[in-house]
């Protein structure tokens, strides 16, 4: 029981990562992205690629990861981001059926539908994390970098841009900012930290595959920034809540099936209502979450 | 081979011309993207099962019924759903979400009721192929052609020549101008999503005629749709009729040239594409224009 709630909580804490870099664009610039499983996906198989195929070590994983991830980024940003907001949250939606995509079809890279097994523990400049609390202490402390990342954003002159491409992007380009530069880091910025929680993703599952980040995927991380709230630790928070609340529906005894149409249908519900009812997320006092 | 493809793709893109006829019919008036359209596609086929096979209704009658009852489950989406939230001052972002936690929902509360096994509208012999030249037609197939090009008619003619057509295209063309003249938008959006709605069921039970029922069948018609509307031009409804010939064509004819299994992912480049180079699409208003 104590290892169950050791797992839960160390991929609440990776998912974390990435749903905070989701949230700079959510919150942070009012850019809805569905998209953000395809940047942890990138990291996973980046990271899981490089240590099985060329066993390089924690520092190539992540350097590839973010390269990889900031290229797929400008992929996206670039072409929509010159246009209305709606539009990037629709090129987006292309990127994530493409991945798919080429995940499940790029058999010889990727192994297709099998996935990628047996990745090892992530090693770090010679030290190799083993277990399963030296893993956790990794992710949380992965985590709070990220907060420290997010807040140091949102404090300094470079988020007071974003939010004001948020409340009015003429406006912000009429002081003089280049609004697309300052969308286009942003975006490589979020896709660069969901890539490093990716990295850690496959090193704890020891195993992925094309199913653990799909569309569905995507909206999930993205309920959890709307139902958590604006602020970094409200993403958090809200992340933990949807990692832990599936799990105690797992006690109610239901046949799988039945468990899982009850929990997407959970999800679907509960981001209506937040956004309906309580638009500033479940954890945060007044700022919106989108 | 060549005509049979050519064939194929027409009939499969009127279908997915109706469907994005339908989205962009919505998105003119609603200003957001309505997601959940999808589960609105995926009720309108099950209610014809529910009718038609479960309760044993004449096919005529099951079809009328799904058709406009579904129609009022779209007017019913938008005036008890996201009416209240619009006038929370939320925007298309915030809409956008909600129509995704709606279409997560639907979807799986459709998934529990029905379960998701493939399930056929039509037990009897497809019937023999008519001939055209050396490519093959079966039955339903004209009649998907036949409807889809009636359907697309008798809108075009509600749009152009009833006085609630032309209250739509003002809403449409200019929400500020239609209110100065007396018009009211919501009530005007209202109809839009209701007559949308029963555009897609027409869509929708010509699509479980010719490949059956899945909870997911709304969802991945849905997918290409937003493709379609996007290549034709956001908000333009000859343009959504034009893209989803388009994408039709390009889906039946590249099964020539690459392997099935990529397609989708071609589809979605060609999205990308648009996006770059022509992101009013083909036959829409420059968004420069906002």
């Amino acid at each position: 029981m104590a290892y169950y709630i050791l797992h839960l909580v160390t991929l609440a804490c990776i998912l974390a990562t990435a749903v905070i870099a989701l949230q700079l664009l959510v919150s942070g610039t009012g850019l809805l992205s569905v998209a953000q499983a395809v940047f942890l996906g990138i990291g996973a198989y980046s990271g899981a690629l490089t240590a099985t195929r060329l066993g390089l070590d924690g520092v190539t994983e992540l350097l590839v990861a973010a390269g990889c991830s900031l290229l797929v980024s400008l992929f996206v940003s670039i072409p929509s981001l010159r246009l209305r907001d709606d539009y990037f949250a629709i090129a987006t939606f292309g990127l994530q059926m493409i991945t798919t995509g080429v995940l499940v079809n790029w058999v010889g890279v990727t192994n297709g539908p099998l996935g990628i097994s047996g990745i090892g523990p992530f090693s770090l400049l010679g030290i190799s994390v083993r277990s399963p609390f030296a893993l956790l202490g990794l992710a949380l402390l992965v985590c709070v970098l990220a907060v420290a990342i997010a807040s140091s954003i949102q404090a300094s002159r470079y988020g007071l841009v974003l939010r004001a491409i948020r409340s009015d992007e003429l406006f912000a380009q009429s002081l003089g900012k280049n609004t697309l530069w300052f969308k286009v880091k942003i975006v490589g910025l979020s896709a660069v930290l969901a890539s490093v929680a990716g990295v850690l993703y496959a090193h704890f599952l020891t195993y992925i595959d094309p199913a653990s980040f799909t569309l569905m995927d995507s909206v999930q991380l993205l309920s959890m920034v709307v139902i958590g709230g604006g602020r970094p630790l409200d993403a958090a928070a809200g992340t933990l809540l949807l990692v832990l609340l599936p799990e105690a529906l797992r006690f109610l005894g239901l046949p799988a099936a039945l468990a899982a149409n009850l929990r997407q249908i959970a999800y679907g519900i509960l981001i209506v209502v937040v956004v309906a009812f309580r638009p500033q997320g479940l954890f945060s006092r007044k700022q919106r979450a989108t | 081979m060549w005509q049979q493809l050519l064939i194929n793709g027409l009939i499969a893109g009127s279908a997915l011309g109706l469907l994005a006829a339908s989205f962009a019919l919505i998105y003119q008036t609603a200003r957001f993207f309505h997601f959940a359209h999808a589960s609105v596609f995926t009720l309108a086929g099950y209610l014809t099962y529910l009718f038609a096979r479960t309760l044993g209704w004449p096919l005529l009658v099951s079809i009328s019924a799904s058709v406009f009852l579904t129609g009022v489950a779209g007017w019913l989406l938008y005036v008890s759903i996201y009416l209240p939230i619009t006038r929370r001052d939320a925007g298309p972002t915030s809409l956008l979400l909600v129509s995704l936690g709606l279409m997560v929902a639907i979807q799986n509360i459709i998934s529990m009721a029905f379960g998701d096994e493939l399930k056929t509208l039509w037990d009897r012999p497809v019937g023999r192929g008519l001939s055209l030249g050396s490519a093959l037609i079966t039955p339903v197939q004209l009649l998907t052609v036949i409807s889809s090009f009636v359907a697309l008619i008798s809108l075009a003619a509600f749009l152009r020549l009833t006085r609630l057509g032309l209250s739509l295209r003002s809403v449409a063309d200019n929400e500020e101008l239609a209110v100065v003249i007396g018009l009211d938008p919501k009530k005007v959006t209202a109809v839009a999503f209701g007559i949308g709605s029963a555009i897609a069921a027409i869509s929708a039970i010509l699509a479980s005629f010719d490949t059956g029922l899945t909870p997911a069948m709304g969802f991945n018609a849905l997918l290409m749709a937003v493709v379609a509307v996007v290549v034709g031009g956001v908000g333009s409804i000859p343009g959504a009729l034009l893209g989803g010939v388009g994408i039709g064509l390009i889906r039946n004819l590249a099964v020539a040239v690459v392997p099935t299994a990529w397609i989708d992912s071609i589809v979605f480049l060609v999205l990308i594409v648009f996006l770059l180079v022509r992101p009013h699409g083909l036959l829409g208003e420059s968004p420069s224009r906002r």
